[in-house]
């Protein structure tokens, strides 16, 4: 009982912490270096939040074909192919209206918590 | 008929009759969320179109597209949204079943279509009834058969629970 209500608020305790620090910053774990020489490491400026980890559970014949297609069809990148992926579901099945959609803050503030969830395992 | 109370399994039945059967259920689960689809995109919202209804069926689909090991696949910030917000939109289980019928469609429209990829991997209901008796492996995930099995047990004493509930009903009165 004790122990999961520290749990709570040493998660509560992180959230605040990441508050703090940009998207990317919150996605990537960490803030921009600063190298000894005291210039920002431009390394970080890699980062633009833009791209992140989905988490999927695919069985291995669905894997296997997706690896089958991007192959087939040279795909840049499982991102390209993802996006065409959805692109011909919605000209078949119907676009989705683009104001649905979570904001970018709230759609990392899902994954955070899906990977403190699976910390907590 | 697939729903016929008579067509039960036993509990204590081996874990293939079971599994198959769970398999079969899954399968009207399917049907029926297609069902409720097409109502929805009609505008005429179907009577079993409640929340809990979809959560029961979506909840038993799932394991149907679910491997056993979770990846992680980059995506842009925009995509990662859009695939939570289709599945719910479409009523499907979850982002697995999402990418499977996506799949499909982009099969359908490639003017290459399903050729030079590996056959026959559209047929899901097919190919898991294939793999439970035996005929294939590999294609689903280890222990595939026997989490149906585990989910035919439970639907069963869930059933057995409520008609023992309606039985007390009755002699109470």
């Amino acid at each position: 009982m004790h122990g999961r209500n520290d749990e709570e608020e040493e998660r509560k305790r992180q959230e605040r912490e990441r508050n703090r620090l940009s998207p990317s910053d919150r996605l990537y774990g960490r803030g921009p270096r600063i190298t000894a020489s005291g210039f920002e490491d431009r390394r970080s400026k890699r980062r633009t939040g833009r791209v992140v980890p989905l988490p999927l559970r695919l069985q291995p014949r669905v894997r296997a074909i997706v690896d089958a297609i991007i192959d087939r069809d040279e795909h840049p990148s499982a991102v390209v192919f993802f996006e065409v992926l959805l692109d011909m579901y919605q000209q078949q099945m119907g676009a989705i209206d683009q104001s649905l959609l979570p904001s970018d803050e709230e759609l990392i503030r899902r994954y955070l918590k899906g990977q403190d969830d699976n910390d907590g395992k | 008929m697939a729903n016929d109370p008579t067509g039960l399994p036993k509990a204590d039945a081996g874990e293939k009759e079971l599994a198959l059967w769970m398999l079969e259920r899954i399968h009207d689960s399917e049907k029926f969320m297609g069902l409720i689809r097409d109502a929805r995109v009609a505008g005429r919202a179907d009577v079993l179109d409640t929340p809990n209804y979809v959560a029961l069926h979506t909840k038993r689909i799932a394991p149907l597209y679910q491997g056993a090991h979770e990846e992680q696949i980059e995506t842009s910030v925009e995509l990662a949204g859009l695939i939570d917000k289709l599945a719910e939109r479409d009523l499907l289980s979850g982002r697995e079943d999402l990418i499977e019928k996506a799949l499909a469609a982009y099969l359908k429209a490639h003017p290459k279509g399903d050729a030079g990829l590996p056959k026959n991997w559209q047929s899901t209901v097919d190919l898991a009834r294939a793999e439970i008796e035996g005929k294939s492996s590999g294609a689903f995930k280890p222990g595939f058969a026997t989490e149906l099995a585990t989910a035919a047990r439970s639907e069963l004493a869930r059933r057995a629970a409520k008609e023992k509930g309606r039985g007390v009903g009755r002699d109470g009165q």
